[in-house]
């Protein structure tokens, strides 16, 4: 019953109820008013909800499936009530999670059903950015798409089609890599973000692969240089559970845990030891503890000899160079390094000690500057921590089939877009793409396809993104989120939210238990929305040849059943939920052997291969050496100007803003509600931003008591910060765990899209934050600005 | 009969609020938004008790999960003048919503601030409102509201268990937030079961409870950090 007829109900109930005999057709009605007046107790008008509430009903079943909002791939299982999905909780049997959750994956069903989803294809209406749209069929979008793209590749000019991705499983950026690929584009990019990734950039260049990580449970010592590891991890739920486990989870073995950060983040307030350091400052303190290791030689010198190359000095033809050895005790002894860190020097030399003592420490930093990463990873060669368990570990990932891109010939074509900066480490450098865009060299881009990339609220000083996708010529975007770069779009082709499509999750945990992930769509489509990877192969063949060659799929989940063929001839390994009959049953003479290992893997939420969980792979190097190396291979480092550039440095930061005018430092952190700056459309993430100080729903910058005091700012004052590039408001508070003129703020909020939930909430540090991108990579660095900080006039904000 | 009881380790956990939203997605907590936030109407059945102790460059800093503590004398139960709130055989402090006048006398005696009131009605967009926990009455203005333990997942345990035609077991029962922590940093069973783990914490050297000087009998027991 609506509440009109409740009214109704009402009216009747109180005033006719002896004549209801003579109202004609009120009978029945008055039936159900009476049956409703004893079953309800709450008045009409107590919900404001336009209708009354009434929960699903229906048999209650739950599906298996796989949480794909970050790559950590924790098994889930959603609870459905008849075809309604109602909950969302950890799959028990699960490796990765083992039936826990973060904050995030519990909200998938927010996604679903929140209101501002996009709920079917969109073309423009009027200028850019007006936020003006028509709704058009998918037929009709998939035509102008094709057709634009056919003529482009009749035209030979294959290479302006650029497509821009964020984050998303394996798969579907392979089927975005495949038709790359066919179509002739080299300009596939990838948008990757800075916190919470690990020093993947030190592994590429150290170990010849970035797929290495942190076996953090089996430590005996953790040290982390600026990485908020609680918070901003690869597996945030097994970063968790290793912290729990650290503790307690050996009887008399509580294993000690310093964090050196710019800031008191949560791993700082649940470490022992909090050593604060001057921003861009840890990889300092990283080569400060080396240099005791070395010079008091508590270092591992077996696993140096056998493992390592670039630690002693060496000569190739180009000379004599010096090695890693001689630098450090050369340059950082720690009465240097505490000048440089603010750090005492008896910190260091004890750190160092406590660090040799415990077999395995580790240490631990994130994707900040190159030489940064590098000095703190070179901890972890010199007590020889890698690939053994609690240290630094290779990956174990399943054996998939997983599809390549066939070898292609581009004959005198440059292979990437950036001709002005180079970046020989990372050529396809996404972070690099609008000054390219905008300069126009070698080439213009006529089309830009953007799949989860929202680079107008992710990256630093965002004008320069509005400014290169204004003067794209087409833009399409596939997203759920209207966003702040969807805004720019031409077209826009929704996804559908991750319950109602294929979800695939190749994965690692942290102690080498391969586990693929996968999940069947638990709902039918709310909308008129398609799976990514679906809608690529319907472009696919829209297009026609050469495209349908390279992808010869129907549709994703096709696609996803040849990837696995590979697991399945492994032979080894199980479902992850049990199952009644054998898993490896080979004596199935109705069905073929591998559609029924198809469909156990399907229904059971993945496979998994718990035989070797506590051993990582064997200790395996694919650097040119085959050895770890502790400096910057020629290839990456074209142009070395010293044997000091390419060791292990530390350099000075490369700060943005007069010293004098913004005196103040910038320290950009990510709260778990907001990695990768995704969450804050989602209400329950931006209620839980900032527990250490009862901070949600707004931008908060965090300031030191004594710097507030000085500057005539108090707790709760709104406040401007103001950099070189721009300024924003947000409120101060004062806190204790901010160190003297540094002053910090959370990244994730301040959206101006995106839906309800996010939009005009708090502000964007990354309209303060200037551009400087590291030199090597070409990856943003975010802690690099100089601002100043004074009250602003008026009220609350 | 049971007495239910929850044992949080504060050594273990990371304050990753994975018991904060567990709980508001279990017990279909309104959503809210920036105007409640400044208002300090936020609802939240656990939340994180940050305290901050010392000075800068030692500051020391705990993240507190506070459920409702489900006191074996509860002030809340006492001051409720219509009988909406009271304590149970099994120690669990239940709620009958229907009855609240919304006085907030049990707002104001509850020393722990775990008791909230809506001063709104609940709304949930069209889209959302579907796929409620159907297992949860929903609340409306007017009404208070705070941690039940997850009261509806112990009768669903006693539903499976008869269905099962056997007795109730004490693993049967687990609240969201236990359920959920990624830390396993959370315990919950009969305090009355001495074996159980517990009723073992209870006695542990590391235990503790929240403003026990005021005698209120709080069935949370903290495990200190060290």
């Amino acid at each position: 019953m609506d509440a009109s007829q409740v009214a109704e109900c009402m009216r009747l109930t109180r005033r006719h109820f002896l004549e209801l005999g003579l109202i004609a057709g009120a009978g029945a009605t008055l039936a159900s008013c009476t049956q409703d007046r004893l079953i309800r107790v709450f008045p009409p008008g107590s919900f404001s909800n336009e209708r009354e509430l009434i929960p699903a009903r229906g048999l209650e079943s739950w599906a298996p499936s796989v949480c794909t909002l970050c790559p950590a791939g924790c098994g889930i299982q959603i609870r459905r009530i008849g075809e309604t999905p109602v909950g969302i909780r950890g799959t028990p049997e699960h490796p990765v999670n083992r039936g826990a959750l973060c904050p995030r994956g519990l909200v998938g069903i927010q996604i679903l059903t929140h209101p501002d989803r996009l709920r079917g294809p969109v073309r423009r209406v009027g200028e850019r950015n007006e936020n003006r749209w028509e709704p058009v069929n998918w037929d009709e979008a998939l035509q102008i798409v094709s057709r634009r793209l056919q003529d482009l590749h009749a035209g030979g000019e294959f290479r302006r089609l650029a497509l821009l991705m964020g984050a998303t499983t394996p798969l579907t950026h392979m089927a975005f890599r495949l038709f790359a690929n066919a179509f002739g584009t080299p300009n596939l990019f990838t948008l990757e973000g800075s916190m919470g990734q690990g020093p993947q950039d030190a592994f590429a260049v150290m170990h010849g692969t970035p797929s290495w990580q942190y076996d953090l449970a089996h430590a005996d010592f953790v040290l982390g240089f600026g990485m908020d590891w609680l918070q901003t991890s690869p597996s945030p739920v097994e970063a968790s559970r290793a912290y729990g486990y650290l503790r307690r989870g050996r009887a008399g073995q509580r294993v000690r845990i310093v964090q050196a950060e710019s800031r008191l983040s949560v791993t700082g307030i649940k470490a022992d030891t909090w050593i604060p350091v001057k921003p861009g400052t840890e990889g300092a303190l990283a080569l400060g503890i080396a240099h005791v290791l070395i010079s008091e030689e508590r270092y591992n010198k077996t696993f140096i000899t056998q493992h390592t190359f670039g630690f002693e000095d060496w000569s190739d033809a180009s000379g004599r160079h010096i090695g890693f050895k001689s630098l450090v005790l050369d340059a950082y002894n720690p009465a240097v390094v505490s000048e440089i860190t603010g750090a005492p020097v008896e910190t260091i030399t004890q750190l160092a000690r406590e660090f040799a003592a415990h077999t395995p420490a580790i240490a631990i930093t994130d994707r900040g500057r190159l030489s940064d990463q590098m000095a703190v990873h070179s901890l972890n060669a010199l007590v020889g921590n890698l690939g053994a368990p609690g240290g630094v570990v290779e990956k174990r990932l399943p054996p998939l089939s997983m599809p390549q891109p066939p070898e292609k010939e581009v004959n005198g074509v440059p292979f990437t877009l950036t001709g002005g900066e180079t970046f020989p480490f990372m050529p396809h450098a996404a972070h690099h793409l609008p000054e390219v865009m905008l300069g126009e060299t070698p080439y213009t881009l006529d089309t830009l396809m953007m799949y989860r990339a929202n680079p107008v609220f992710t990256s630093p000083d965002s004008a320069r993104w509005t400014r290169a996708l204004e003067q794209t010529p087409f833009i399409i975007t596939v997203s759920s989120f209207l966003d702040e770069s969807a805004l720019f779009a031409d077209l826009i082709l929704p996804e559908h939210a991750p319950l109602e499509g294929w979800q695939d999750a190749p994965v690692s945990t942290l102690d080498g238990v391969p586990v693929y992930g996968i999940g069947q769509p638990a709902i039918t489509p709310l909308y008129d929305t398609r799976h990514a990877g679906d809608l690529l192969l319907e472009l696919t063949r829209a297009i026609g040849q050469p495209m349908t060659e390279a992808l010869p799929w129907q549709t994703f989940s096709d696609m996803l059943r040849d990837s696995v063929r590979g697991i399945y001839a492994s032979g080894v390994g199980e479902t992850i939920r049990p199952k009644d009959d054998e898993f490896w049953d080979d004596d199935e003479e109705e069905t073929d052997p591998f559609e029924s290992f198809w469909t156990d893997l399907s229904t059971s939420g993945g496979w998994t291969d718990r035989s070797r969980q506590g051993q990582p792979p064997p200790l395996r190097f694919r650097t040119k050496s085959g050895k770890f190396e502790f400096f910057l291979p020629q290839r990456v480092r074209q142009q070395p100007d010293t044997d000091m550039e390419i060791l292990p440095h530390y350099a000075p930061p490369l700060f943005t803003g007069d010293e004098t005018e913004f005196p103040l430092h910038l320290y950009v952190y990510t709260p778990l509600a907001f990695i990768d700056g995704e969450g804050a459309h989602l209400p329950f993430l931006q209620g839980i931003a900032g527990p250490h100080l009862k901070e949600q729903w707004e931008t908060w910058v965090e300031i030191n008591p004594e710097t507030g005091e000085r500057l005539g700012v108090h707790d709760r004052d709104p406040v401007w910060i103001e950099s070189s590039i721009g300024r924003i408001k947000a409120i101060a508070r004062w806190f204790t765990g901010a160190m003297p003129d540094v002053v910090n703020l959370p990244f994730g909020a301040g959206h101006t899209a995106q839906g309800r939930w996010a939009q005009g909430i708090g502000a964007n540090p990354g309209a303060i934050v200037a551009r400087t991108l590291d030199p090597i990579t070409g990856h943003p660095l975010w802690q690099y600005t100089r601002v100043k900080l004074y009250r602003a006039e008026g009220g609350i904000i | 009969m049971a007495r239910w009881g929850m044992v949080i380790d504060l050594d273990k956990c990371t304050g990753c609020q994975a018991c904060v939203v567990a709980c508001q997605v279990e017990n279909n907590l309104p959503i809210q938004g920036s105007e409640e936030f400044k208002q300090g109407r936020i609802i939240q059945w656990i939340h994180i008790l940050p305290i901050i102790e010392e000075e800068y460059p030692h500051p020391r800093v705990r993240l507190l999960p506070m459920p409702c503590q489900h006191c074996d004398n509860p002030p809340c139960t006492k001051v409720c003048p219509v009988r909406a709130t009271y304590k149970n055989d099994e120690g669990l402090v239940v709620q009958i919503y229907p009855r609240c006048i919304g006085c907030r006398y049990c707002v104001n005696a509850c020393p722990y601030t775990c008791k909230f009131f809506n001063w709104k009605s609940p709304r949930w967009p069209e889209e959302m409102a579907v796929a409620i926990n159907p297992d949860v009455s929903t609340r409306t203005k007017g009404v208070t509201e705070k941690c039940s333990f997850c009261s509806h997942r112990l009768q669903k345990a006693r539903d499976k268990a008869r269905a099962e035609d056997r007795d109730l077991e004490e693993v049967d029962y687990i609240p969201a937030c236990v359920e959920v922590c990624p830390a396993e940093a959370m315990y919950f069973g009969d305090l009355d079961n001495p074996d159980g783990a517990v009723a073992r914490f209870t006695r542990n050297a590391r235990a503790f409870k929240l403003l026990e000087e005021l005698g209120t009998e709080p069935k949370v027991t903290y495990l200190s950090e060290e």
